[in-house]
């Protein structure tokens, strides 16, 4: 704030010396355009030749100059892995598993990072060092503890060692709530408590409607998490009916033989409907995002 | 459950009621492997098949895709193991030192199909174990093999014939000079140019001549050992038999030219430079047969592995006039201890029996995969498939019959001592980069082996 | 932090503020409780066990530790030949004594097909270190051949290699604010292109390693491949150098976490106050004028989380380097958790991973609490 008002006061007498606002938002909308241009090959490229090594013949993989659109396009790998995967199972599986833990882990999250953020109690900042140490010692290690436990209530080949501790909210999105809540001006809480309200009421009629891009970005980052997560399922699943997409696309590593095509077109067929779903679901949470972005 | 986990339980109680199965009639056993789809397929049929047939035993197969052994340790050390379980040679000592297999000795005596004649002494032979002194190789039988998969050198036969190069003999393996030789009119630059042409340009070289060799294979085949045959010595630094072997696979690369040099292979890979055809001969295992059915465009056969000009070789210890040598890998099918399997031992044994019987083998040949661990099942069209490619598989049958278990077998843990030293040490000096000579290498190296070596049976005795 | 607006609250206020706030985290505290100390607990246990995953742990108190942590500095020796007392020196892949260097200098290495390059030979690693050590590295101070050896000095490798990967994050950080910053200006095509960078999040690790194998290849590469367009001819061999290797890694790291960091600074970007932005342009700031003053004061927070957390991912990132190089050349992309991860499940020392695992937490908490420390001094809480 401070910084700011300095600034424009010195700034003043130069004014007339520098573009107007139509031409400075011109400017800076070519040099974004430009910018996403470069940034759109950049990313693209790897991915383009995923899609195209997906439907290729195995021969033609490694060649130059790289081969964009392939001489014999084939779908034989598509149906191979398809087939190999029993991927729309798969799908199911995931989504459930994702959108139940994720949920969970949400809404106590940010719930959380509310608190740890915008909260006065005795113990705040241990409490949330504790949770963020949890995050810094490797997982690897943990598994096994971690899996004798869960043997012991029975949970092997169930999803809940999957699902219910994610449920109770990551330290991971209740750092990134936390540090979202934080930067909201201070006197929301204040009119709030003239109002009478408590801080649940505060909370959700408040606070909770502004966080509305946090949430959605916290969605897709929990969502993603769970639905690439490879060695949990691994570890406590069992029977094939309930092996998320990651657990049977290993399937089409046969262990023998670096097969690229047919894991390309089975990953490419594992990213569509998450793709989809992105694509769907960023109207929401950028864009809906951009209005509450200018209320507060 | 163990005391670590008893340890955890008093910490546990706040949330968790203990759950125990309860005992199902008839009796339930859980029978884990890994594997590809083909495989899947065959095991889930023949799970159901012995199912059909026994009242008293049911077998449930489950497929563990991933890191298999990561995944077998959790469930053993959570006091939860699976009762039958493959136990891949490579990690047979890891499960026996630990005492987590049970011994087959007294139920193989007892059985009506299986005997140990049978079976490839070479295949049967890398199960055993004899506690009182620590070696593997001999004492008692702790699992069967579920196959045997040699190694041996395959060749792409239309490269030979488009260069104009005679084929191999299958019965007479090449000695390193002849590989060379026709490693050499084998090497194409893009000019069409060999490596012994003026104007060839080692920097861009389109076709080679040899692809993949496994190292053990040639220092087998140059009567080198890298182990002592007790296990106990690193003896590679001071065998010149190894020495000279490691030294010429160098040379293939950085003198003779005709061997793509590292970057080239792990980046592409050994199996894809062989299906593109841009090397004409390359090492694999059996098991790679079944993908090169699927996937070569070209005629191709398999051939001896090579021999050194030492005249000697290191073969499985008891085989008598072996032409050539090299490894085979096996896949071992073991009950686990403390599980229902041990307290069942007679029923999951029977179906051990069942997979590496007549029936069992006959099933997973077809697969291509492997080798029967039976030597007169695999001396049969069963087998040797004479409709398909390889049109020598008879070469597998000598393979298999003298070839070692890979060195991973002979010591304990050989992914620690050994590789950490030799993959990221020995290799990409000597050979990848070829910046320093196997003999000066092996030398400056020897101690840190050893000293790892000793540690790996110093962690056994304190395990035990 | 948000502290101003207490000082008003007076002593039932508090009270109340103080159960809701514990109400608020009891969710994750109870989790925490529930799965996250049991398994932490046995960890740090464990790390001061012998356990081979079968039967009991042993207890062997800081043996893990001790043996993780000694190092031992020592000074090699010139080597000499024995029978000539002739210092002896590599030319190429040579061995050979002083007088035949001359000689060599002027023809031609086979092996690199240049004029040979001679250095002066040292002794054996093994010769100068006490039993039990492997050489760490190397270094010449003041003409002396310094050599720095450890019990497990794979480990310690890991450990700088980590640090080494942690350079990705200030690169990736400033690249993502740019193409969030230029996505947030509501340009046309802007959801296409949100999820187009978010791609690489979402795609399979196994589907990732084989794309950056493939663009790494020194001969059908895209990378060398684009340098070929762009004139510079060449066969880099990024991922078998050992020097290029953990740059190649970090090419690949920012490539793969561009999306998610772009996708949190977006969330971010919606708390940069307009009113502020529209005021300091009115006022005639320049481009890098407002996002220096007006937005990124706003991105502060948001930056220290994408620190924080990709400082974690980066110290525990595994599957990546593993599965494009399994953590060679000579141990140039080994990191922590590959060590530990082999030493639990391949060789069966979960005691002893533990206690890996437990050093490795000990040095992300260290940088974590500095980050806190130092985070004070640049960033913004509140507008």
């Amino acid at each position: 704030m401070t910084d700011v008002q300095h600034f424009t006061g010195k700034q003043r007498e130069r004014r007339s010396f520098t573009l107007n606002t139509r031409q400075s938002t011109l400017l800076m909308k070519t040099l974004a355009a430009i910018i996403l241009l470069f940034g759109l090959v950049v990313m693209m490229l790897p991915f383009l030749w995923m899609v195209s090594t997906a439907f290729k013949q195995p021969t033609s993989i490694f060649v130059l100059p790289p081969e964009w659109i392939p001489a014999n396009p084939t779908l034989e790998n598509f149906t191979r892995a398809w087939e190999i995967a029993q991927l729309p199972r798969g799908f199911l599986n995931s989504a459930f598993i994702a959108i139940v833990s994720t949920v969970g882990e949400v809404f106590f999250a940010t719930l959380a990072g509310f608190a740890f953020s915008r909260m006065r109690f005795p113990g705040r900042d241990k409490l949330f060092g504790l949770l963020l140490a949890t995050l810094t010692i490797p997982g690897v290690v943990m598994l096994v503890p971690a899996f004798i436990l869960f043997s012991r209530v029975g949970w092997v080949n169930t999803w809940n060692p999957l699902i219910i501790p994610v449920m109770f909210g990551t330290p991971f999105a209740i750092f990134l709530s936390r540090q979202f809540f934080a930067t909201l001006p201070d006197d929301l809480s204040d009119a709030a408590k003239v109002d009478g309200a408590n801080w649940f009421q505060t909370y959700f009629f408040i606070f909770m409607p502004l966080a509305r891009p946090i949430i959605a970005t916290l969605f897709v980052l929990g969502f993603i998490a769970r639905w690439n997560d490879f060695l949990n399922p691994l570890i406590y699943l069992r029977s094939v009916e309930l092996f998320p997409v990651p657990l049977l696309l290993a399937r089409l590593d046969s262990m023998y033989e670096q097969n690229w095509t047919l894991l390309m077109a089975g990953a490419t067929l594992a990213l569509l409907p998450i793709l989809a779903l992105f694509f769907a679901l960023q109207r929401y949470f950028v864009e809906s995002v951009a209005l509450t972005g200018s209320k507060g | 459950m163990n005391r670590f986990a008893r340890l955890l339980v008093p910490l546990a109680l706040v949330a968790v009621p203990l759950l125990s199965a309860g005992a199902q009639d008839p009796v339930q056993l859980t029978f884990v492997g890994w594997g590809g789809p083909e495989e899947i397929e065959v095991f889930t049929q023949l799970t159901n098949t012995f199912n059909a047939n026994n009242d008293d035993v049911e077998i449930i197969y489950e497929h563990i895709p991933g890191d298999y052994v990561a995944a077998l340790n959790t469930r053993i050390a959570a006091g939860t193991p699976p009762d039958i379980a493959y136990i891949p040679d490579g990690n047979f000592y890891s499960f026996v030192t630990r005492d987590q297999l049970v011994s087959l000795d007294a139920l193989i005596e007892g059985s009506t199909t299986i005997t140990e004649e049978a079976l490839w002494p070479s295949a049967l032979g890398r199960y055993r174990y004899d506690a009182a002194t620590g070696t593997s190789g001999e004492g008692e039988q702790y699992a069967l093999p579920k196959d045997i998969g040699p190694t041996l050198v395959f060749i792409n036969t239309d490269l030979f014939e488009a260069a104009g190069v005679a084929l191999p003999d299958p019965n007479t393996p090449l000695t390193w000079d002849q590989v060379v030789e026709i490693g050499t009119q084998l090497t194409l630059d893009s000019q069409g140019l060999h490596p012994n042409e003026d104007g060839f340009n080692p920097n861009d070289i389109v076709q080679w001549g040899i692809g993949d060799v496994f190292f053990e294979n040639i220092v087998y085949g140059n009567g080198g050992r890298i182990v002592s045959e007790d296990g106990r010595t690193f003896v590679a630094a001071d065998d010149p038999n190894t020495i000279e072997a490691i030294q010429w696979v160098a040379d293939l690369d950085h003198i003779y030219n005709i061997r793509p040099t590292a970057e080239t292979a792990t980046s592409i890979g050994w199996g894809a430079l062989f299906e593109q055809g841009r090397v004409a001969m390359t090492t694999a295992g059996r098991w790679a047969t079944t993908n090169f059915r699927n996937v070569l465009p070209f005629t191709w056969d398999v051939i001896p592995n090579f021999v050194g000009p030492s005249g000697e070789l290191t073969t499985y210890p008891g085989e008598e006039g072996c032409a050539f040598s090299g490894w085979s890998g096996s896949v071992g099918l073991a009950i686990i201890s403390g599980s229902a399997g041990e307290a069942n031992a007679p029923l999951a044994f029977r179906f051990i029996e069942f997979l590496a019987g007549a029936e069992g083998q006959t099933e997973q040949a077809a697969l291509g995969f492997q080798i029967p661990n039976q030597r007169d099942l695999a001396a049969t069209d069963v087998f040797l498939q004479p409709d398909q490619m390889p049109a020598n598989a008879q070469v597998f049958l000598e393979a298999a019959r003298c070839q070692r278990p890979g060195p991973w077998t002979e010591t304990p843990l050989y992914g620690q001592w050994f590789d950490d030293n030799w993959w990221n040490g020995v290799w990409p000096a000597v050979v990848n980069d070829g910046t320093v000579l196997a003999e000066d290498e092996l030398a400056d190296r020897a101690d840190a082996f050893q000293a790892g070596l000793d540690e790996a049976w110093e962690s056994i005795a304190m395990d035990s | 932090m948000a502290a101003s607006s207490r000082r008003r609250g007076p002593g039932k206020l508090q009270r109340s503020e103080m159960i809701w706030g514990y109400i608020f985290v009891a969710a994750p505290i109870i989790g925490f409780l529930l799965f996250g100390a049991i398994p932490l607990m046995g960890s740090l246990l464990l790390g001061f066990t012998r356990w081979d995953m079968t039967g009991d742990p042993t207890w062997v108190g800081t043996t893990n530790y001790a043996r993780l942590l000694t190092l031992s500095v020592n000074e090699l020796q010139r080597e000499i030949d024995v029978e000539t007392g002739e210092q002896m020196f590599r030319c190429g892949r040579e061995r050979v004594p002083e007088s035949q260097v001359a000689g060599l200098l002027e023809q031609v290495d086979p092996i690199t097909r240049a004029t040979y390059v001679c250095e002066a030979r040292f002794q054996r690693a093994g010769l100068a270190l006490p039993e039990g050590y492997q050489e760490w590295f190397q270094t010449n101070l003041f003409g002396r051949q310094i050599i720095v050896g450890a019990i497990d000095p794979v480990f310690w490798k890991s450990i700088f290699n980590s640090f080494f990967l942690l350079l990705a994050i200030p690169i990736s950080l400033v690249i993502a604010i740019i193409f969030a910053v230029s996505l947030n200006q509501g340009l046309r095509g802007s959801r296409i292109l949100r999820t187009v960078f978010y791609t690489p999040v979402i795609l399979p690790i196994a589907a990732l390693a084989l794309i950056w194998l493939w663009i790494f290849n020194p001969d059908y590469g895209l990378l060398n491949y684009f340098l070929g367009l762009l004139g510079f001819e060449s066969r880099i061999n990024w991922l078998g150098d050992p020097v290029l290797v953990k740059p190649a890694l970090i090419i690949m790291l920012i490539w793969r976490g561009l999306g998610y960091q772009i996708l949190i600074y977006l969330a971010g970007l919606q708390n940069v106050p307009r009113q502020q932005l529209e005021a300091a342009q009115i006022d005639g700031a320049n481009l890098w004028q407002r996002f220096r003053y007006v937005t990124w004061p706003a991105l502060t927070p948001t930056t220290f989380f994408l620190v924080i957390t990709s400082m974690i991912g980066t110290f525990q990132i595994f599957q990546e380097p593993f599965l494009m190089t399994e953590g060679g050349p000579y141990f140039e992309s080994t990191t922590p958790v590959m060590v530990i991860q082999q030493n639990a499940f391949r060789d069966t020392q979960m005691g002893y991973a533990s206690a890996q695992a437990w050093i490795l937490g000990l040095i992300i908490i260290a940088f974590t609490a500095l980050n806190f420390y130092f985070s004070r001094r640049w960033v913004n809480y509140e507008s």
